[in-house]
């Protein structure tokens, strides 16, 4: 580092605490839908990482050299996580999702909606359905995976349409 | 002439503000720490992007997924991001006041860079020891396993910069660095400011999604 290359670092700090502040905001109460949630969280992450390598790290004053020593990163990250796309599922779209087993006698997936102990249908935090796999192990009977019951709250199918809108 | 050609040694008879330059050097125009830190570095996103990507592939395949606020203090969390960032800025101001030939004031900001990245790690550990005591352990869930997976792996990372960071005030405090020679407390900024990168990420993927 040279010292042609100075900048204002505290500018930079101030715009990452800035940025942190409105991250943690929007992750704690930002009430709209899960992709509205994520694509913000996303995007002040990226700031601010933006920011931390361009300036912290010093990269904006590099040549070409430590430059072309970090680039074969970015797709070797893209074909990463790009290729184990079709094992992320996004349950909806997949024929088997992951933790579920198919049942031999039955063909077809043992899946059903939780529901607590009244009967009501479990919806998780971004009011997406809680889904239930049941495992059957050979002949040795069926075992079910239970989801983590901390984080869901049980409403009825009209709550949840009330909140989230029908057919959601 | 002959002779004071073959007696001439650019090691110690060039300019002093001349790098010597052997016929044999094809090293690349840069720097061998820089060198070798980008490319250490490098391997590093690949070692996160290994970690951060079998997250999602769990992450999205799960059929549930708790709501980590329900289980983790992200308010407390939080606040450490604050500190980590705010080491890391310590550290950009050490580097700035050697370039100044200011020695004092980069060991001040040096060891406060220390002190900041040490709570950050006590935080750390607080909150794994409240963690396990609520029975919260990495076999209990898929959750549980990749939250310390990661936080763990990144932990490690941050006590070795800890450690690196500790040896270069060391250094400074033997006068090793100094205007124009102070390559190596950037090379331990650049480790420092990548884990602080990496924590940037974490807890936005770990902890607020």
């Amino acid at each position: 580092m040279s010292d042609d290359h100075q900048f204002n670092p505290t500018r930079i700090f101030l715009y990452l605490l800035l940025y942190t502040v409105l991250e943690v905001a929007w992750g704690m109460f930002f009430p709209g839908p899960r992709w509205a949630l994520w694509g913000g969280l996303l995007i002040c992450a990226y700031l601010k990482g933006y920011l931390i390598f361009t300036w912290f790290m010093h990269m904006k004053f590099e040549g070409w050299i430590v430059k072309g020593l970090v680039a074969p990163t970015i797709p070797l990250v893209a074909i990463l996580v790009f290729a184990n796309m079709p094992d992320t599922s996004f349950n909806d779209d997949m024929l088997y999702p992951i933790g579920s087993q198919l049942d031999v006698e039955l063909m077809q997936i043992n899946e059903r909606q939780a529901k607590d102990e009244e009967g009501n249908l479990l919806f998780d935090a971004h009011g997406e359905k809680v889904m239930i796999h049941d495992k059957r192990i050979m002949s040795k009977g069926a075992v079910a995976t239970m989801p983590d019951k901390t984080s869901l709250k049980a409403i009825t199918q009209e709550e949840h349409d009330a909140i989230f809108g029908e057919g959601h | 002439m002959n002779d004071a050609i073959q007696a001439y040694d650019p090691a110690v008879d060039a300019p002093a503000h001349h790098h010597p330059i052997y016929d044999y050097d094809s090293g690349p125009p840069v720097d061998r720490g820089k060198f070798a830190i980008w490319l250490f570095l490098g391997t590093e996103i690949m070692f996160f992007t290994g970690l951060i990507g079998t997250y999602i592939v769990l992450r999205m395949g799960s059929a549930s997924w708790p709501n980590p606020e329900d289980r983790l203090a992200v308010n407390l969390t939080a606040f450490n991001t604050f500190v980590l960032i705010t080491s890391s800025w310590f550290m950009v101001m050490a580097l700035q006041a050697i370039q100044q030939g200011d020695q004092a004031r980069m060991k001040s900001w040096l060891l406060a860079t220390i002190l900041g990245g040490s709570f950050f790690l006590g935080v750390q550990v607080y909150e794994y020891i409240e963690l396990v005591d609520h029975g919260a352990l990495p076999n209990v869930d898929i959750f549980w396993s990749t939250f310390y997976a990661m936080t763990g792996f990144h932990g490690f990372h941050v006590f070795v910069g800890i450690v690196w960071l500790i040896c270069a005030y060391v250094g400074a405090l033997r006068g090793s660095f100094t205007k124009e020679n102070y390559l190596r407390l950037e090379l331990a900024g650049l480790y420092w400011h990548f884990v602080d990168l990496v924590w940037v990420l974490l807890f936005t993927i770990v902890y607020l999604m």
